[in-house]
């Protein structure tokens, strides 16, 4: 048997079965599946921007009603940025994302360099947690608790435990975040790229090397 | 209410569903994994339909939509179908007994998932008689590189089904 025969047993099978489906349930489902992703971003970008909101809020009522100086003030300020800034950064950022997103009616090279932009901006973005979102979120607290213990009048041991093991939750939260998001780098978004970049690679070759 | 782009849907799922089905036989390892890629190219498709100007032909278009969700489609992404209330939404059905047909059918899927994921797909767009001209459109590669990796593939093709054929 040749490639031609081969082929005209494919048709000859093709043409001698036919696929059911319910295009009704399957219009269904697509519309549920469409419904259910649409509504995932929509949760996470509204989970995020409530939480920036209520950060800032929060802090920001801090900054008013107890900010005895301006140090202390001026760290609670700082909070309640932090807390603006994610409610603005993610969504944002996200949203550029989204209109870089990749899309399957464009020709297979042009979708594999799309996804692998994306990919690569994740890792960018796990990669540097610690600048973006870790360090603007532990500098402010680390000065709020050296404020609140510097302006404590009385220095007594209890007072040294409980900033030492505040600074401590800080860096402990921190330095569980950066390595969480750094697991996530080395588990899922490297062997996405190795993936790509092999697939990419393997599309715009045109060497003669079997590879079984 | 039916919509403009459920009609056009439809119209692409009633003709276009074995060209989907093709893909997904090639791609998808499980039952389960089929049905979520069936369901993932759907959803790619449907889309898909507003960014549809008529330029290309619609089967093109399907096989780019279908083709590269199957080869960029990230698996991991999938569990918001886990839910899903339907299952086997799809089945096929022989029309015309050929027992003999279908079982070098079976091979060929067999060895096409063996190839390298690009090399499978211009085996399979080369099977339902795809131009190089259109595959060269839908790969984003020139008409010269398919050849060659056409003809790579072939050969490939020979090797795993060796006893089948006698080589292209």
């Amino acid at each position: 048997m040749d490639f031609d025969e081969l082929q005209k047993v494919w048709k000859q099978v093709q043409d001698g079965s036919k696929l059911v489906i319910d295009t009704d349930i399957l219009t269904k489902e697509v519309k549920r599946n469409k419904k259910a992703f649409e509504s995932a971003i929509f949760r996470r970008d509204a989970l995020e921007i409530t939480a920036g909101i209520i950060i800032a809020g929060v802090f920001l009522f801090g900054a008013v009603k107890f900010g005895h100086n301006l140090l202390m003030t001026g760290s609670l300020i700082l909070m309640a940025a932090y807390g603006l800034y994610v409610a603005i950064f993610f969504p944002v950022d996200h949203a550029l994302q989204r209109r870089k997103a990749p899309r399957p009616s464009e020709s297979l090279s042009d979708c594999i360099e799309e996804s692998l932009i994306q990919v690569n901006h994740q890792i960018w973005l796990l990669k540097n947690v610690i600048w973006w979102y870790l360090l603007p979120c532990a500098v402010p607290a680390a000065l709020y608790f050296i404020v609140v213990y510097w302006v404590k009048a009385s220095h007594d041991w209890v007072s040294v435990i409980l900033f030492s093991v505040s600074i401590i939750i800080v860096i402990l939260v921190c330095w569980w975040a950066y390595r969480f998001n750094q697991s996530g780098v080395k588990k899922h978004l490297i062997p996405r790229k190795e993936e790509l970049e092999q697939l990419l690679a393997s599309l715009k070759s045109n060497g003669t090397t079997v590879a079984l | 209410m039916t919509t403009n782009s459920e009609i056009i849907f439809k119209q692409w799922l009633g003709e276009y569903n074995r060209l989907i089905y093709k893909v997904v036989r090639a791609y998808g390892s499980t039952a389960d994994d089929k049905e979520d890629l069936f369901q993932e190219i759907c959803l790619q498709l449907w889309l898909s339909i507003p960014r549809f100007e008529g330029r290309a032909k619609v089967s093109t278009w399907i096989y780019r939509v279908a083709l590269n969700t199957a080869l960029v489609w990230n698996r991991g992404e999938k569990n918001r179908r886990k839910h899903s209330s339907q299952t086997n939404i799809f089945r096929e059905q022989q029309l015309v007994e050929s027992k003999q047909s279908e079982e070098v059918v079976e091979r060929l899927y067999g060895a096409i998932k063996k190839l390298p994921k690009i090399d499978a797909s211009i085996v399979l767009m080369q099977l339902d008689g795809l131009p190089y001209s259109e595959m060269s459109e839908i790969l984003g590669i020139s008409e010269s590189n398919v050849g060659v990796k056409l003809n790579r593939a072939k050969k490939q093709l020979a090797f795993l089904l060796e006893g089948l054929i006698d080589g292209f």
